[in-house]
């Protein structure tokens, strides 16, 4: 029972509050939290919108909304540069998404082996952290911890596994920016040194972005395992 | 008596009529003799082109005639030449010409006034590159460092026409002989009375008077990346010499970094520093290309030092990011519409090293990664000191970057990007960069500029991976 018009319409929702939500991301500063060490870290809530759309919308469709949202928010906030980072961010995260949408516990676990990794090589590089680095490797290691619990809790049925999507998403998204970056910079010791940081706190933010967008789709009384799709 | 008038006149009439078709005959046979000729030849491991306006094509022949003479004299490779007969005497004097003699007494000349930067005696160490056949091979670095020390203008002897050299060393005239003979090209065929004409050696270009129609000959300088384009255009407004030595006239590429054929007679290898190219205008071919040498070794700095201390010599210095300065007099030989700063308001070049020795004085280096440059920059021993990385784009605008270094490390002071993020992500020194989240890096995204910092081991090693050792 969808017209035209209503397709338009909820693009349009869509679009706009992820361009505000990405607004929101710009506005709490984690980079500065982080006394600016770490620069391009985002808390991500816009990603929720393109999680709804990878739930209760067709792949075209959570694919144009990715774009439009890629493209316009670099054309409004960012540069060039930017749109490419976030498109390259965005394309792998959506097709992790797209990929695990089904099996959200496998996301959940990978995460948890990417981030023990990611913890494991920053370890190597430096097996007695001082200062900022710290804290990071406490973070990851909580993260990581999250990751486990959430496969569990998924497999168990306990929640419901948006958070497990989120978290791959997450870690995708910023995979995909690491690897345009170090192409762009040329310098491909960005991804023995920074991507560990960088996969650390996706896994951290994408358990937060995905808590969050579990509680709107219960608010919305929404159930994300039965998309419109299939109620055809 | 009428008749007789009448014959006068006639005879007068015919006589005006043969001379008036005779002077026109005169003119039109100046017109279209007196043409553009240019003759094209092969010698000392360059392409010699001598253009003139004249009737008297074989003129030119002539001068190519010479330029071979010039050869069989000054080669290194030619067996019997005076240098060839003084690099193989192993240490006996050898009696040489006049022309060769003058020859060397300028190169030590100049060799003094740069304090070695320019030094004929380079020949050990340039035998062991090899630019022009594209081999594209990098010597041994204990090849070069042995070399190098036979390197030193100081143990020629000249006496008269004796030379003398301690057996080891050779010559290598490569970097004045094409001046000289330039000069002596030039000046036989104003003898020969051509008034108006270019000739090109390679990087020399000599002009004899103007252009037939008043205006000056010019020059153009290339471009670094386009080595057939051009960049900018200079006058000889008064006859006289050009000489330009620059990074893309003979070299190879490998790994992106060029290995290009001006030694530094210090170490034995390609000169890293700010320029692209030194241009020389001076009256001798002769001494501009002995200077142009000799300033590119020196850098803008102290090579604008040295040419303002001369008389009747300009420099114009091309740098690598493209911007252009020259010394106090070069105004005169610009042609309308083309700028250079003055010296005075130029930054401290920055200059980026792609060889560290365990034997350099700084404690760590910051690599440079840049969307068009590669290189170390060694960090100061004392105190604070702040640099600017420029990159041109381009539309002519700029990318900006400010670092301040200190012995320990550095940090982003400056940059006109946008978010300023590689502000914000601090100081990176050698005891904190383990605990950085960036680790050893600070990174510009916008201006696509990564600055790591690296301990003295660790550059050494990267620099060995690029020279492939």
């Amino acid at each position: 029972m969808h017209t035209a018009t209503q397709k338009v319409a909820r693009f349009g929702l869509l679009t706009a509050l992820a361009l505000v939500l990405g607004l929101l991301d710009r506005a709490i500063p984690l980079t500065a939290l982080l006394g600016g060490a770490a620069p391009g870290i985002k808390l991500g809530l816009a990603n929720t919108v393109l999680i709804y759309a990878v739930y209760l919308m067709d792949w075209q469709s959570a694919v144009f909304l990715m774009l439009a949202k890629v493209v316009l928010s670099g054309l409004i906030f960012g540069s060039l540069t930017a749109i490419l980072y976030s498109l390259s961010g965005g394309i792998l995260s959506l097709l992790v998404m797209l990929l695990i949408r089904r099996k959200p516990a496998n996301g959940a676990l990978g995460a948890g082996f990417l981030a023990a990794g990611a913890e494991t090589m920053l370890l190597i590089q430096n097996p007695h952290p001082g200062g900022l680095r710290l804290w990071i490797v406490i973070l990851i290691g909580v993260a990581c911890a999250a990751c486990l619990v959430a496969w569990i809790a998924i497999r168990k049925g306990k929640i419901r596994g948006i958070p497990g999507t989120s978290i791959a998403g997450a870690i995708a998204h910023n995979v995909g920016q690491v690897l345009a970056a170090s192409a762009v910079l040329r310098t491909p010791q960005l991804l023995s040194t920074y991507l560990p940081v960088l996969i650390g706190v996706g896994a951290a933010v994408g358990t937060l972005t995905g808590i969050v967008a579990e509680r709107v789709f219960r608010a919305l009384h929404i159930n994300p395992e039965k998309p419109e799709g299939q109620k055809k | 008596m009428n008749r007789r008038i009448h014959f006068y006149r006639m005879i007068v009439a015919i006589t005006i009529m043969i001379l008036t078709l005779s002077g026109c005959a005169n003119q039109q046979g100046k017109a279209s003799d007196v043409q553009k000729q240019t003759k094209v030849g092969y010698y000392l491991d360059t392409v010699i082109t001598l253009t003139a306006y004249t009737d008297r094509p074989e003129l030119l022949e002539k001068g190519l005639e010479y330029c071979g003479e010039y050869e069989k004299m000054l080669s290194r490779t030619v067996e019997g030449s005076d240098v060839w007969n003084i690099n193989h005497a192993e240490g006996k004097t050898v009696t040489v010409s006049d022309e060769t003699a003058e020859i060397l007494r300028t190169a030590i000349e100049i060799s003094e006034k740069s304090g070695g930067a320019f030094d004929i005696t380079i020949a050990p160490v340039s035998v062991l590159w090899d630019f022009t056949s594209g081999s594209q091979v990098i010597p041994e670095e204990a090849a070069i460092e042995q070399a190098v020390r036979l390197v030193d203008y100081r143990q020629i002897r000249i006496d008269g026409n004796s030379v003398t050299l301690p057996a080891g060393m050779k010559l290598d005239l490569g970097g004045i002989a094409k001046g000289y003979i330039a000069d002596a090209v030039k000046a036989k065929l104003e003898a020969a009375g051509i008034t108006s004409a270019i000739l090109s050696f390679g990087g020399n270009i000599v002009a004899i008077g103007m252009k037939p129609d008043g205006s000056p000959w010019k020059v153009g300088i290339q471009d670094i990346d386009e080595p057939t384009g051009t960049t900018m255009m200079v006058s000889l407004n008064y006859g006289g010499s050009t000489v330009t030595s620059g990074i893309y006239e003979r070299g190879f590429t490998v790994d992106g970094i060029t290995f290009h054929h001006i030694l530094s007679s210090e170490n034995g290898w390609p000169i890293q520093n700010e320029l692209a190219s030194v241009t020389i205008f001076s009256d001798s071919s002769m001494l501009g290309d002995a200077l142009s040498t000799a300033v590119f070794a020196l850098g803008t700095e102290k090579g604008s030092r040295l040419i303002e201390s001369m008389d009747g010599v300009e420099a114009l210095f091309i740098r690598r990011d493209r911007s252009a300065a020259g010394t106090s007099g070069l105004g005169k030989y610009m042609t309308d519409g083309e700028s250079w700063e003055t010296l005075e308001q130029t930054d401290e070049p920055l200059i980026l090293q792609i060889q560290v020795r365990e034997s350099d004085p700084a404690p760590g280096y910051i690599l440079i990664q840049s969307a068009n440059s590669e290189g170390f920059l060694p960090l100061p021993t004392e105190g604070k000191e702040t640099r600017t990385i420029r990159q041109k784009l381009e539309d002519g605008s700029e990318w900006l970057n400010v670092i301040r270094m200190t012995p320990e490390g550095f940090c982003m002071i400056e940059a006109d990007c946008e978010g300023h993020d590689c502000i914000a992500e601090g100081e990176v020194t050698l005891e904190n960069m383990k605990d950085r989240l960036l680790w050893n890096m600070v990174i510009c995204a916008p201006h696509r500029l990564t600055l790591s910092l690296y301990t003295k081991e660790e550059a050494v090693q990267i620099s060995r991976q690029w020279l492939g050792y």
